[in-house]
């Protein structure tokens, strides 16, 4: 995952975002910079890689269209991130309401989704792991995967999430904690 | 690095199994060049689907203009409106104003020569509606005698009317009257 932009600063990227003539050139580092992440945030969440391109792609326009009215308070990233989180997350949802089963049982046939995917290439553990995070709350899920996936800073991720460092420590370790028992197969959920 | 180290602390503290296995490959994998191909994917569909950004240079927008004004829905919003103004025009030049009518009626009525007029009104007068026939007397005794449109009888004339109209009338039609 070694990014060949990760060195361009983010004040260069809205520099040439802004500037009239160069907006494509600057959108297009800021893709190639945070493409990776975002997909990565993405795909932990909805699992297919179909459905985590439809969302990066939708997230990516919508960044296009609302990064003039970025004004700098939070970092380049965790703004990116909100809006990526947003998209997913309405995603889920209208996939939620579309299916008749109840996502309950999606969730429990997450192995044999991730199974099937030609882009999964995990092992039983894996796979395991996967659907120990599929069991958490929907919070509890995003700053798990942010932390032990996307290693990100307390710090960042209170800015991105709008919830305390303190109240964020305690929900991964709490989750740590059940993914643990989960995947060695111990009852805690 | 320190963030990471610190990261990797936290882990080892709370479960060293779960750090173990983020050494591991995660399982999730792309398509090959995935992430080469996605920035001018995204940046095919924005400059198709998204408006041009408002820093764009005023040329640009012109420009942009210009080319989608081309479009077929543009156009043919263009030509409707341009119909319907053709046609409201059309239809207001048409039908003037009761103001501005009267005023060119008279202006003109008053321009023709009052034997013209007269004789005029003598060939046509079974083609003219006699309620326009009625109103324009009426105007006429209001004014003066010399714009009338309508003929003024002298007294001579009206006897030998009605001599003639007396001599035509069958008797048995004077009887059914009383």
């Amino acid at each position: 995952m070694n990014n060949p932009h990760s060195d361009i600063t983010d004040e260069r990227i809205l520099a040439l975002v802004q500037a009239a003539g160069h907006a494509d050139k600057g959108f297009r580092l800021l893709m190639e910079k945070y493409q990776e992440r975002l997909y990565w945030q993405i795909r932990r969440m909805v699992y297919d890689h179909e459905d985590a391109n439809d969302v990066l792609q939708n997230c990516f326009i919508k960044v296009f269209r609302s990064i003039h009215g970025f004004e700098g308070k939070s970092k380049l990233y965790t703004w990116l991130y909100r809006i990526a989180t947003n998209e997913a997350i309405t995603f889920i949802n209208k996939k939620k309401q579309k299916m008749t089963a109840p996502f309950d049982s999606a969730d429990q046939n997450l192995s044999n989704r991730l199974q099937a995917d030609p882009y999964f290439e995990g092992d039983e553990v894996q796979i395991r792991l996967q659907e120990a995070i599929a069991q958490l709350p929907e919070k509890q899920r995003l700053v798990f995967n942010l932390r032990y996936f996307d290693e990100m800073s307390y710090a960042d991720m209170s800015q991105a999430l709008g919830t305390s460092e303190g109240a964020l420590k305690a929900s991964f370790h709490h989750a740590v904690k059940k993914i643990e028992c989960y995947v060695k197969g111990v009852e805690m959920f | 690095m320190k963030h990471k180290d610190e990261l990797r602390e936290e882990l080892e503290r709370l479960s060293p199994f779960l750090a173990k296995m983020k050494c591991e490959k995660e399982g999730f994998i792309v398509p090959k060049d995935y992430f080469k191909a996605l920035p001018n994917e995204v940046l095919n569909k924005v400059q198709q689907a998204v408006p041009m950004p408002e820093q764009a240079s005023w040329r640009d927008k012109t420009v942009l203009f210009f080319q989608n004004i081309w479009q077929p829905r543009y156009v043919l919003a263009i030509a409707s409106a341009l119909a319907i103004l053709v046609v409201a025009v059309c239809f207001i030049k048409k039908t003037p104003s009761k103001q501005e009518a009267l005023p060119v009626a008279t202006v003109q009525a008053a321009d023709i020569p009052y034997e013209d007029l007269h004789e005029y009104l003598t060939d046509n007068i079974e083609d003219i509606d006699e309620e326009l026939i009625v109103e324009a007397n009426l105007g006429s005794k209001a004014t003066s005698a010399k714009t009338s449109i309508v003929p003024q009888p002298t007294t001579e004339e009206l006897e030998e009317y009605l001599d003639d109209v007396i001599d035509e009338i069958d008797p048995e039609d004077l009887e059914d009257l009383f």
